[in-house]
């Protein structure tokens, strides 16, 4: 071993940091926010675009993503309290009085933002973004602060308050892809993700490259009225990015800069 | 021990520099450390996609069963199948919580107690098959076989058949079909004006101005899947328009919500306001002349009594529209060519009075209006029956009138009472009178998958397998009136002790022998199945589940009309002014009913993922509330979430007031379908149903009247 003098120290310190800046992706560097992790960016960028102009509000969606993510059964009691959860609901909107009162009826997933507020503010890093923009909620991680659920301006992010109530009968519907989720922690809507990793897997089976038809979330399949658009939004020829051009785009609270990936286009 | 640190150059460069590392890692390390890893899915031991039939609804959907290691656990609709096209409606969606039920019954079940006490016995099929041998020998051997009467499920599949053949030729002339107005289309008013319903239908999809007249259609109709397809096409699927919607209704439904107008009309008016357009039509000359001088008969008498009867003052008074509001609907329905009126299987005033509009604007048997289809006969049927003896007259000349008919004699005329998968009990207004009438009957046999409330006043209930555990064939007409014939093998092995019902039936034919036995003498259901689609096509593609679809729809006049003259009939016989003033004075409110599509035909609490759906626009489910405007509301001193008693001098119920804006001031809405008070755990006990207190009112076409009760609202 070299005895320890300044030279040997000095040089090792340099190797040291020389190393650092060779092994640590460049990635991994902060764009200046505080606190915020900034993960490698994916090949894909998905999104969803919402037609409430084709929109008929009739919750085939909230059903097929229930079903899809082992969503709880809830119960009187729950929905007397607020706390039945469902990742996709409907947002009702009752404006105007009398003859002009008009009514919308707006499905809300996670808005999986660009930016999420959520992220920022989870203390274990149970809720962060993917390399492909899916922002992951991690179960065993999640302490049940609930930062997050106040962090999401949207109101899309769930605390179980209970422990969930499944006969053994139904038990048996279980998607084997999707784990059910116990008392104390949060869940959210996560754009089907184990959808994304069976589609992965088949196309690595096959040998090829992952395409936007692979991937397709329940809510989407199941829309009678074809409303629901999903792909890469970094495929400028997608159907998601050529909607999302639309001049009846628009995405929620976009003032926040949360930068939502699911962008709505209005009626009329 | 102690260790004192030298503060030294070397050891401040030392330290130093190993805390500037330290400190410069924590963004890279945190984002390595603690950005979760994706983990890897199970692997599948198998994995299977296979199709199905949903038999929740008469639409029969075809869907994709994901099954994995033997149990189903996903649903999507069968890509390619004309009804679904690859998706589902909510109650498709949950068709797992349905199979998979924990208040399913696993076997058959005979009532110990007296009739309506819930002491049940388990039962083996074989003594439930000897039960209802007896039963129905006895009636044979006392050549009294119009004793036994059998209500049906409206669902096109050859067990329907096969228990139709069954009763026929049992000889009894009793064989009802459930019906469910609110669902269907105006089927007697077509009838009567075109001589047949059969076959005719809205070319919706196609539609150039859709207007209304008080069906809820997104909510409520045959084919729900259908009905979201057809308005998202009409809005978005021609690039050089999108087509205006308008929607007249009592409330701000959500076939309102999403129409460009709302026209808001006291409930069951509607007719009267399609006759004061009908008026306008006729008076201002815009009506199709050359159509209506070419192809209908009547139209005289019509006229006559719709411009001296109908005029939209007298109109506005009634409906509370406004007279500018009528002109203007008429003026744009005679522009916008060719506008299609739809409503409702509601009152034969209503129903006649809006298709007399289609009449008037020749939006018939044309593209875009109401078309004739040939596709029923491309139904599959049993070979050839055998020729029975002509039926004698019903008990009753409409299912509605069944219960009446028994109550008004000493002795029940219907000794053996055979339900399928019907619930009168809980579905019919005043169902008390169904209660008191199957109280009556002797014997009572209920073929159900859960204890409903008829089921509970039965003597033997026999539960069948799911439609995911067997054999499936059924028969739909799409919305674009093609005809659609599609097959499933079983998903998977039945999970409890239950039968199948058309061999239930099957062997119940064989083991009474005569003519029945004759008629039907497939030792199986599947071998009746084969045998009707031998004519039709290879039975190799049955076997792996499949549909056959067939083009018949017509766009041309002539096919519309059955009637001996050829010609369309205007009536004016079933619309003829009537008083329209109320009767109650101490009822101010009217009631009117509607439909969430959650529990479409009336069915669907059972199923926990529905409840969640009903009520979304006000944010309501797993009870039942009342809409109320909220300055009605506060003139009857309620605050909205209150609980309410509704009472109308039928009864009472308890409901939760909810203020809603898009109701009108006289009037408040109940939603139907909650309010079991059995059924299972997630349907026993959850909220109340407005058929309690809805009254019993029969239209002369025979079909129950939803919408013509007045109630009031106080605290509870």
């Amino acid at each position: 071993m070299e005895p320890e003098n300044r030279r040997n120290l000095l040089k090792r310190l340099a190797a040291f940091a020389g190393g650092l800046l060779v092994f640590v992706p460049r990635a991994f560097a902060s764009d200046g926010s505080e606190g915020e992790i900034v993960q490698a960016r994916g090949k894909h960028r998905w999104g969803m675009v919402i037609d409430l102009d084709r929109c008929t509000g009739c919750q085939s969606c909230v059903v097929a993503c229930s079903v899809e993510n082992n969503q709880m059964l809830g119960s009187p009691e729950e929905a007397a309290m607020g706390r039945v959860i469902r990742w996709l609901k409907i947002l009702p909107r009752t404006e105007g009085e009398g003859s002009h009162v008009r009514q919308s009826l707006i499905p809300m997933p996670c808005q999986q933002c660009e930016d999420p507020p959520c992220t920022r503010v989870c203390p274990t890093s149970a809720t962060f973004m993917n390399t492909e923009g899916i922002v992951g909620q991690v179960y065993d991680r999640c302490i049940g602060c609930r930062y997050c659920v106040n962090a999401c301006p949207y109101t899309c992010k769930f605390f179980n308050w209970g422990e969930p109530q499944w006969p053994a009968e139904a038990n048996q519907s279980f998607n084997p892809d999707v784990s059910v989720r116990y008392k104390g922690v949060v869940e959210k809507c996560l754009f089907c993700h184990q959808r994304l990793q069976r589609a992965r897997d088949k196309a690595r089976e096959e040998g090829r490259e992952i395409q936007e038809r692979d991937y397709v979330p329940a809510c989407k399949a199941a829309c009678p009225a074809q409303a629901i658009a999903f792909g890469d939004l970094n495929n400028p020829e997608s159907e998601v990015s050529r909607l999302a051009d639309s001049h009846r785009a628009y995405r929620f609270l976009e003032e926040l800069g949360t930068k939502p990936k699911v962008i709505y286009l209005r009626e009329g | 021990m102690s260790m004192e640190i030298e503060i030294s150059r070397k050891n401040f460069l030392k330290w130093g520099s190993f805390l500037t590392a330290a400190l410069a890692l924590p963004k890279a390390l945190k984002a390595k450390v603690l950005t979760p890893k994706e983990k890897p899915l199970p692997k599948l031991d198998s994995e299977a996609y296979k199709p199905a039939l949903c038999k929740l609804c008469p639409a029969l959907c075809m869907l994709q069963v994901r099954v994995v290691n033997g149990k189903a656990v996903g649903i999507s609709g069968m890509s390619g199948h004309p009804v679904s096209l690859g998706t589902h409606c909510p109650k498709g969606g949950a068709i797992l919580q349905d199979l998979y039920h924990p208040d399913r019954l696993r076997f058959p079940l005979l009532q110990k107690g007296p009739r309506g006490s819930g002491q049940w016995e388990r039962i083996p099929w074989s003594k439930a098959h000897q039960i209802l041998h007896d039963k129905l020998s006895d009636l044979l051997r006392r050549n009294a076989p119009e004793a036994l009467a059998v209500l049906a499920a409206p669902i096109r599949d050859i067990r329907h058949d096969i228990q139709e053949r069954f009763a026929r030729l049992f000889g009894t002339p009793n064989f009802w079909e459930w019906n469910w107005p609110l669902a269907e289309a105006p089927l007697d008013a077509f009838k009567m004006m075109h001589g047949s319903s059969e076959g005719l239908f809205y070319d919706l999809q196609n539609a150039n101005l859709l207007v209304s007249f008080g069906w809820d259609w997104l909510q409520s109709f045959p084919s729900p899947v259908e009905a979201q397809r057809a308005f998202s096409e009409l809005r978005r699927a021609r690039p050089e328009r999108r087509v205006r919607i308008i929607q007249v209704e009592p409330r701000l439904s959500t076939t309102a919500a999403k129409s460009d107008e709302w026209i808001s009309i006291r409930p069951d008016t509607e007719g009267l306001l399609a006759l004061g357009v009908a008026h306008v039509l006729v008076r201002d000359n815009l009506y199709d002349r050359n159509f209506v001088s070419q192809w209908t008969s009547g139209f005289e008498e019509f006229k006559t009594l719709v411009l001296k009867e109908y005029s939209p003052q007298k109109v506005a008074e009634a409906t509370s529209v406004k007279t500018q509001k009528i002109s203007e609907l008429a003026h744009e329905m005679a522009r916008i060519q060719p506008a299609l009126a739809i409503t409702y299987r509601g009152s034969l005033f209503n129903q006649t009075a809006v298709h007399s509009l289609n009449a008037l604007l020749g939006s018939i048997g044309v593209r875009r209006g109401v078309l004739a289809t040939e596709a029923e006969r491309y139904q599959l049927t049993l070979p050839a029956a055998y020729s029975s003896e002509p039926p004698k007259p019903p008990l009753a000349p409409s299912l509605h009138q069944v219960p009446e008919a028994i109550l008004a004699s000493t002795k029940s005329p219907i000794e053996v009472f055979w339900m399928e998968r019907v619930n009168p009990v809980f579905s019919t207004p005043q169902s008390i009178s169904w209660e008191k009438a199957l109280e009556k009957i002797p014997f009572i046999a209920s073929f159900s998958p859960y204890l409903d409330e008829s089921s509970r006043l039965a003597d033997l209930v026999l539960p069948p397998h799911h439609s995911l555990e067997s054999w499936q064939y059924g028969f739909s007409r799409t919305l674009l009136g093609q005809g659609v014939i599609s097959f499933a093998p079983p998903v998977l092995r039945p999970l409890y002790d239950t039968e199948d019902h058309g061999d239930f039936i099957l062997n119940l034919a064989h083991s009474l022998g005569g003519p029945v036995s004759k008629a039907l003498p497939w030792s199986t259901f599947v071998e009746a199945l084969e045998k009707s689609a031998k004519r039709a096509q290879a039975e190799g593609q049955m076997r792996e589940g499949g549909w056959w679809e067939y083009e018949a729809a017509k766009a041309d006049i002539k096919s519309t009309l059955k009637t001996k003259s050829r010609k369309l009939r205007f009536s004016t016989k079933n619309i003829e002014p009537k008083p329209f003033a109320h009767e109650y004075p101490n009822f101010p409110l009217r009631l009117y009913v509607h439909t969430p599509l959650a529990f479409s035909f009336g069915e669907g609490a059972h199923l926990p993922y529905l409840h969640s759906l009903a009520g979304a626009h006000l944010g309501e489910q797993w009870e039942t509330w009342v809409e109320i405007h909220p300055a009605a509301a506060r003139r009857l001193g309620i605050s909205d979430r209150q609980m309410v008693w509704v009472e109308s001098p039928a009864g009472k119920i308890l409901a939760r007031a909810r203020h809603y804006e898009g109701m009108r001031q006289d009037t408040v809405s109940l939603p139907l379908g909650l309010g079991h008070t059995s059924m299972g755990r997630y349907a026993q006990g959850i909220g109340t149903s407005p058929a309690r207190i809805v009254e019993k009112r029969q239209d002369p076409s025979g079909q129950l009247l939803w919408q013509d009760t007045w109630v009031r609202v106080y605290g509870a």
